[in-house]
């Protein structure tokens, strides 16, 4: 990969804070985001801890100046985060609609956010509601389109929950080939009952916040946010901060199971050997991991096999979603931004939850605020599906 | 890029080849209901726990993969999950939120389908899905490019599927985009209402870099979103003096689809083309957002049994032998889709 391409602005919101700085601070802090459930409703409110974003979506949809009928969280929490991407990045209204610019986005459920709306919605006797259209995975990205009058390539993928990873590999082939000079690429999802029933009903919901890479853990803590990345060819960037470089990617499927991992942990040690392929690095170049470490028994265990299996003696890793929850289609590109945070600052965030090693593996996650010298860092995303995504940033 | 082999399921008898010989299997009440073939390939067991979507679109994947390891599965959807995620939505609010079993749910993402095509095939290949609604096809024929590109002496699995489920044909019907019975009696592509009659289909195609044993090149594919019609008339004349090589003009699959608020683009669409023949594919098929890989697939069919689909002729003079094939679609309105193809 000659000619590098460069992330020049970042967007996030999530329970750990609301833009990019609110981030820096929780995450420096080692401050988490897992609370109880407040937004809505629901029999799980109380019981199951979450990392939820403590803005209700009317005010969200106020801030934001966007009163369209039949907007949905996850649409509005995308825009916040794009917004801010884009400013750092100062590009214009005009570069973000012009045909050289693609906009690639990601989510998992989509409009199924709107549980109560979409089941109403799904009863012939019942007059429509103005959500119909939001309930298509596209929603977001067709909202993006006619808000800036986008020109160029418009695209949505779903790998489940490694789907912003892939919309930042998608993103990065597309300027490769050619077919765009730059792209905003990311992810949103929002809190719903949808998902959280769904988590519960294959019982891998913890019922405190989470201990990724620990002993004991015993399931995830759902999250919600969105996070965006604008990515320029390095030699149109030369005004521009920039907060790293896309040095590799890897996409494959574990072909095992629709929800859990290969014992053997195919896919994810194959994700990251294709990452590391792709950037033309040994395993012994990265300096931390931003591991996927959802804190569920199965993907802990499997994940740190296949770390290990690549990279025998395993660098310093840890999760962040022992800070925002499982962030579902946001969390491979939230991480994503983590990640050029931690190349930014050149420093390792601490992890929480973590008191004992899992016997298997005797891996140790992170749990201080270490400053070293980072120039590459890999960061993991895998989901149901087998579907399985590494990518790899570098400092310079 | 080439493609290879290919296989449909669809409201006609696709599993075994289009028949041009024979109208098409007219729609059902104001839908087109796919003709599922017997599922040889997938397992009983598996069969029965699968949701339409996936079984109709592993039906049509595996017999491409019987004597073929792609090194990328490359999937379009628009509408997977969707039963399966309302089926979930029933469960919570019926049962309250209370004890639910989980299968509708880990089936409610959209990628469970390529997921499951790399499962039954141990295919740990490039794995992705492509949901940008009416261009989700279209997205999915651009990353095969590109990946074919860069791995240029492999295959890639391309595909699209969307079923037609209730409740997806119940939100469509609530939002304006489904006709009535009786307003499409004789054609319902002539009706001049508002509306559509909607479909289903899985889609596979075996695509690769070279032409042997080809059925067809794919030549260019271009995708815009926008109501502008002068923009639609400028696209089509640039992209035809780029990429159309023929003499003649080139043969019109359009996908017109009966809803008199989108006509206007049809007709401008066919002035581009002028006395070239126009066949109308959703005659065959019906409206879903993947629409344009059933159309790609009748394209590989017309230049496999070199015949034109003269029972979807519209108008124009047929020719005689086989031209070049220009796919156009608009799917609501807004999203646009020109692609080219060549016989070989």
């Amino acid at each position: 990969m000659s000619r590098r391409i460069a992330v020049t602005g970042i967007g996030m919101v999530s329970a750990i804070g609301n833009d990019v700085p609110g981030h820096l601070d929780s995450l420096k802090q080692g401050r988490t985001g897992i609370s109880q459930l407040e937004n809505f409703p629901s029999r799980y409110a109380g019981k199951i801890p979450v990392g939820e974003i403590k803005i209700n979506t009317l005010i969200l949809s106020k801030e934001l100046g966007l009163n369209n009928k039949g907007l949905t969280r996850t649409t509005l929490l995308a825009m916040k985060a794009l917004r801010e991407a884009v400013v750092y990045s100062a590009l214009t209204p005009e570069i973000i609609a012009s045909k050289e610019t693609a906009i690639i986005n990601a989510n998992t459920v989509g409009g199924m956010c709107l549980t109560d709306e979409m089941y109403a919605d799904s009863r012939p006797e019942t007059p429509p509601s103005p959500y119909i259209p939001s309930y298509s995975f596209a929603a977001t990205a067709v909202f993006f389109q006619k808000f800036y009058g986008c020109k160029g390539i418009m695209n949505t993928i779903n790998t489940a929950c490694s789907s912003s990873a892939n919309s930042i590999m998608y993103g990065a082939r597309l300027m490769r080939a050619g077919l765009a000079k730059r792209a905003l690429v990311g992810g949103s999802d929002s809190m719903a009952k949808f998902t959280i029933n769904g988590f519960n009903a294959l019982r891998i919901l913890s019922n405190a916040p989470c201990r990724p890479f620990d002993a004991n853990r015993n399931g995830l803590n759902l999250g919600e946010g969105a996070a965006y990345l604008v990515l320029e060819w390095e030699d149109d960037a030369q005004e521009k901060p920039i907060y790293g470089y896309v040095a590799g990617y890897g996409n494959t499927n574990d072909s095992h199971h629709a929800s859990a991992l290969s014992s053997e942990g195919f896919g994810p040690s194959l994700a990251m050997q294709m990452a590391l392929d792709s950037a033309g690095i040994p395993p012994k170049e990265i300096n931390y991991i931003n591991a996927h470490g959802t804190a569920t028994e199965n993907n802990d265990l499997v994940e740190s096999v296949a770390m290990k299996k690549i990279f025998g003696e395993v660098p310093p890793f840890n999760s962040s979603k022992c800070l925002t929850g499982h962030t579902l289609g946001a969390a491979g590109a939230l991480e994503a931004c983590i990640s050029l945070l931690c190349l930014k600052e050149q420093q390792i965030f601490p992890a929480t939850g973590f008191s004992q090693t899992i016997p298997e593996t005797g891996l140790i996650p992170e749990t201080k605020l270490t400053g070293i010298p980072l120039r590459y860092i890999m960061s993991n995303s895998f989901g149901f599906g087998g579907n399985c995504s590494s990518l790899i940033f570098s400092k310079s | 890029m080439y493609i290879t082999s290919q296989y449909c399921i669809s409201a006609q008898h696709s599993s075994s080849g289009f028949n041009f010989s024979q109208a098409p299997e007219s729609p059902a009440e104001n839908h087109f209901l796919a003709i599922e073939p017997p599922y040889s390939f997938i397992p009983v067991s598996s069969l029965r726990r699968m949701g339409k979507l996936v079984r109709m679109g592993l039906g049509a994947a595996l017999p491409l993969l019987q004597n073929t390891t792609p090194s990328a599965i490359i999937m379009a959807t628009a509408n997977a999950g969707k039963d399966d995620c309302v089926n979930f939505l029933n469960q919570i609010i019926e049962y309250d939120e209370g004890m639910l079993t989980p299968l509708n749910f880990v089936q409610s993402t959209p990628n469970s389908l390529a997921g499951q095509i790399g499962l039954i095939s141990q295919n740990r290949g490039y794995n992705i899905t492509h949901v940008q609604l009416g261009h989700a096809f279209e997205n999915a024929l651009l990353d095969a490019q590109m990946w074919l590109t860069d791995h240029p002496e492999t295959q890639v699995l391309l595909g699209a599927a969307d079923d037609l489920n209730r409740y997806h044909e119940l939100y469509e019907q609530k939002a304006g985009w489904v006709k009535a019975k009786s307003e499409g009696e004789n054609n319902f592509l002539d009706s001049n209402t508002p509306g559509s009659f909607h479909g289903e289909a899985a889609t596979m195609f075996m695509t690769s870099l070279s032409a042997k044993n080809a059925i067809l090149k794919i030549a260019a594919v271009e995708i815009w979103d926008g109501e502008d019609e002068k923009d639609l008339t400028d696209r089509v004349e640039r992209f035809l003096t780029a990429h159309h090589k023929g003499a003649s003009q080139p043969v019109l699959y359009s996908g017109e689809n009966g809803d008199c608020r989108i006509l206007k683009y049809y007709n401008l669409m066919e002035k581009s083309i002028l006395d070239g023949a126009k066949f109308r594919y959703k005659q065959a098929c019906g409206e879903f957002p993947t629409s344009t890989s059933f159309a790609l697939w009748l394209a590989g069919e017309s230049y496999l049994q070199k015949k034109w689909p003269l029972t979807l002729l519209k108008n124009g003079t047929v020719p005689d032998q086989m031209e070049n094939i220009l796919i156009y679609n608009c799917y609501k309105g807004i999203q646009h889709s020109l692609i080219l193809v060549e016989p070989v």
